[in-house]
């Protein structure tokens, strides 16, 4: 499992890991959508710094919208 | 038949709202807008009244959040005088094993999926309302009590992590409604939103406080900002009191627009201090009263405060009537464990009186475990927890429980969990790990998933390869905090210069 999720797209594996459907919408924030609480934003969090080695700031985001898009975006920063 | 003249003390005040106003709205579902009128609920109440005589029950247990169909249960048990359980869906079986067998009483469980992890027995099926619950009945051997149960029991944590059970008798609970009703002049014109589950004290102050007033109670949870600001809207919502946490998630929202709070008379903050700038900007743009309270389960409301836009609100305000609060006697310079002397204070814990006589001083006043101090105008002041519990999205978490499921995880030789401290949740729960090389954090993850219930899965997993120690060998747990949350800082520090 640990070698094939390394080789996904961590935001991808970690949905996997969870067991949630990642959304269709990229732009679509997952928390207000209610698609995941509050727990599952911090799952997810911490699920995707352990697939992909980086720090997510948490609060930032919440502020700013728990989507496909913004994760995508502080992966890469 | 039960009637106004039925004596027990929240049933009897239930029937006075029901008499006054039969065809208004009790509980609206906030979700899919479905309501029971004060009629309907009285009716369905008496209608499960038959499962007591049927089973031959004293308690009832539900586990996950009661909805409009099986909420008329709660009054059912008031009317009954038997004990009512509220449970978490999100605990792992092993810890509602754990609280159940905890009860003495002859009891029926309902939940709407089978749990055979759970019990031993096979279930019957029961209907209430529209659904059909799976029924489960333990400790079908044992007699009736002499002495009526309590009337609710709220699971806690204990320092240990084992579940401990709150106890509250009607007059109990009618008392501590009371206070709440009559502090922020809750009336029967009132709409109350309530977003916290029933099996959290703060759940069942909202629908007390709504039923025993004749206000009606629209029911959100689990809480989303987007759905809680919708219910607002379409109810006309006007008192609620959300956790700390709950008003910091909908900070972006209120300060974009501030009218979207137009309908509230009241809006209450509790469970950790709101932060200063959110309630000093909420002052500012709104007309309504805006109250802080503290308090915590086993004292109800302690302290209140009803802020005003030109006064300091870092405070949690004056102990309130009926209620006494000073600082330990053993403390110095005036701070310490802040101690709670009240007419409402909760009945005990369940079977564990030696566990409560531990907490209340020789007085009477309840330990918190709170550290606080009072300021020159005698405000209580809150400073965090003194025990190495803390509150993390508006719930007390103790470290021990954590700890004590992740180390039987194979290869985690050590782990200590603890708080970060966190804008929005008040604090992230933390766990440091000292781990074999071939721990697998994937793993471990996934374990902490499945054993411990969701707000208690650690958000933060550091894996060290030694934990410091102190001179005497043992575990130096603040030194490790602190060389973990120094890291933490300096990434914030980093991700601060890129942004």
């Amino acid at each position: 499992m640990s070698e094939q999720a390394l080789n996904e797209d961590p935001i991808i594996a970690s949905f996997k890991a969870l067991g949630i459907e990642p959304p269709t919408d990229p732009h679509i924030c997952l928390y207000r959508a209610q698609l995941i609480d509050s727990f599952g934003v911090m799952q997810l969090v911490l699920q995707i710094e352990v697939e992909s080695g980086v720090r997510i700031d948490l609060v930032s985001l919440m502020n700013e919208g728990v989507s496909l898009e913004r994760m995508r975006k502080l992966l890469s920063e | 038949m039960p009637d106004e003249n039925h004596s027990t003390p929240i049933w009897s005040r239930f029937y006075q709202s029901v008499t006054a106003q039969s065809k208004k709205p009790a509980i609206i579902d906030a979700l899919d807008g479905s309501s029971l009128t004060y009629g309907e609920l009285n009716q369905a109440a008496i209608t499960f009244q038959t499962l007591f005589e049927e089973f031959r029950i004293d308690a009832i247990a539900i586990i996950g959040e009661p909805d409009l169909d099986a909420i008329p249960l709660v009054l059912s048990c008031a009317l009954v005088n038997k004990c009512f359980i509220p449970l978490s869906q999100d605990d792992p079986s092993s810890r509602i094993r754990q609280v159940l067998d905890q009860i003495p009483y002859r009891t029926g469980t309902l939940s709407l999926r089978e749990v055979p992890e759970v019990f031993d027995s096979a279930p019957r099926r029961v209907k209430l309302g529209r659904k059909s619950y799976f029924f489960y009945l333990k400790n079908a051997k044992t007699t009736a009590p002499d002495l009526a149960p309590p009337y609710l029991l709220t699971q806690s944590s204990g320092s240990t992590g084992e579940p401990k059970l709150i106890a509250f008798a009607q007059g109990t609970k009618v008392r501590r409604t009371d206070q709440s009703i009559e502090l922020f002049s809750v009336r029967h014109q009132d709409v109350i939103l309530s977003s916290s589950p029933l099996h959290h004290s703060l759940g069942q102050r909202h629908l007390f406080v709504a039923l025993l007033s004749g206000a009606t109670l629209v029911k959100l949870s689990p809480f989303n900002p987007i759905a809680w600001l919708e219910a607002v809207k379409r109810f006309a919502v006007s008192f609620a009191i959300p956790v700390s946490t709950h008003l910091k998630i909908l900070r972006p929202e209120l300060e974009r627009d501030p009218s979207v709070l137009s309908t509230f008379r009241c809006l209450v903050a509790s469970s950790a201090t709101a932060d200063a700038d959110l309630k000093a900007r909420l002052l500012k743009n709104t007309d309504f009263e805006l109250w802080e309270i503290y308090g915590m389960t086993e004292t109800a409301c302690a302290t209140a405060v009803r802020f005003s836009k030109t006064e300091n609100v870092s405070h949690v305000g004056k102990a309130i009537s009926g209620t006494n609060i000073r600082i330990s006697p053993d403390s110095e310079e005036g701070q310490g464990e802040i101690e709670v002397l009240s007419d409402c204070l909760c009945d005990g814990y369940l079977n564990n009186d030696s566990l409560w006589e531990s907490s209340v001083t020789e007085d009477g006043y309840f330990r918190s475990g709170d550290l606080g101090y009072f300021d020159d105008n005698e405000n209580l002041v809150f400073l965090g927890r003194s025990t190495e519990s803390f509150e993390s999205c508006g719930l007390l978490i103790f470290p021990a429980e954590i700890e004590r499921v992740a180390s039987n995880f194979p290869a985690v030789r050590d782990c200590v969990a603890f708080p970060i401290p966190n804008e929005i949740f008040g604090n992230l729960i933390a766990l440091a790990v000292l781990g074999d090389a071939d721990l697998g954090r994937r793993d471990l993850l996934a374990y902490l998933r499945e054993e411990l219930s969701k707000n208690k899965v650690p958000a933060q997993l550091f894996i060290q390869q030694a934990f410091p120690t102190l001179p005497s060998g043992k575990l130096d747990k603040h030194k490790l905090m602190r060389e973990i949350l120094d890291g933490q800082a300096i990434l914030s520090k980093s991700a601060e210069a890129k942004s």
